[in-house]
């Protein structure tokens, strides 16, 4: 997704900036974190950091032994670093992994920017029990879009396994064309692109 | 550059590109200043390397999966809309593993 955004917008003045979340990481993946990270990407895609950010640090760091950011400062400052920018595409991946609490906060933050950056767009993915989160905290601004492999997908993906299956003597073509038939059909929206799918059936 | 440039004395026409030399030098002091002031911001911004994360998505993901969701009218309107007509926020929604990550 990113890397097809910034292909399509090459040479533009557009900046793609993006978020994993990852349930294992909680306690640095906090709201202020996150934002920064976005507001990092988007200082390194223009090569510049724009005056209030050097003076807002600066401040920071005067204070005895620096300080830390707050959600609000680095809202602002997110927004600062975005207004020479015509467009942005802000992705955040898995939001369901971020704790109840960032959840909310990010997801407020992120209304705040776009709200107060016209060239924002936020791709946002995550499970099916965050489109209420999502609802809420960006209100009237969400289009959701169920994802699920279709069959073409299923299939390129087999293809793809298949091919880098070491165990050849296992896998004779008949058990490929099999496995390329009965998958497909018996996977309509499940665990299929994660490395879910079982090896070279062995004999056990 | 050529260091023997240096050496010669500003006497000849090459001579005054060399008495620039002085000045760049200044911007070279300037510049590590202002690199090491800028690292040390980013880091104050962020301790996240959101960029690691997405080398590793794009080297093992597969071209072409979920091809039909960047064709979606839904979209391309959010990719190339503007305004208040279009939704500034698209959120695609799925269980874990269906691809959402791995989109290409």
């Amino acid at each position: 997704m990113i890397d097809r955004l910034l292909e399509c917008f090459r040479g533009e003045n557009v900046v793609v900036a993006c978020v994993y979340c990852d349930f294992q990481d909680h306690e640095r993946q906090t709201t202020v974190n996150m934002i920064g990270a976005l507001t990092r990407q988007v200082m390194d895609a223009l090569g510049v950091v724009p005056t209030e950010i050097k003076e807002a640090f600066r401040e920071a760091e005067r204070e005895v032994g620096g300080r830390g950011l707050k959600v609000l400062e680095t809202v602002k400052l997110l927004t600062r670093a975005l207004i020479p920018v015509k467009r942005t595409f802000i992705c955040i991946d898995a939001v369901d992994e971020c704790s109840d609490k960032h959840l909310s906060q990010l997801l407020t933050s992120l209304h705040t920017v776009s709200q107060t950056s016209p060239g924002v767009r936020l791709f946002i993915t995550g499970r099916p029990h965050v489109r209420s989160a999502v609802e809420k905290y960006l209100p009237g601004s969400a289009q959701v879009i169920p994802f699920s492999p279709n069959s073409d997908d299923i299939r390129e993906y087999l293809e793809m396994r298949l091919e880098h299956d070491l165990d050849s003597e296992e896998m004779s073509p008949a058990l490929k064309a099999d496995i390329m038939k009965c998958i497909p059909e018996k996977i309509p929206d499940v665990y299929v692109i994660a490395d879910s799918i079982p090896e070279a059936p062995s004999n056990r | 550059m050529d260091p023997s440039r240096h050496a010669k004395p500003n006497t000849t026409g090459a001579g005054h590109i060399n008495s620039f030399n002085p000045v760049n030098s200044y911007n070279t002091t300037t510049n590590i200043t202002y690199v090491d002031e800028k690292a040390k911001i980013l880091n104050w911004l962020s301790p996240l390397q959101p960029r690691t994360r997405h080398n590793d998505v794009r080297a093992r993901r597969q071209d072409g999966l979920g091809e039909w969701f960047l064709q979606a009218d839904e979209f391309l309107r959010w990719r190339d809309g503007g305004g208040e007509s279009c939704k500034a926020t698209l959120f695609c929604s799925g269980n874990p593993g269906v691809g959402k990550t791995f989109l290409r």
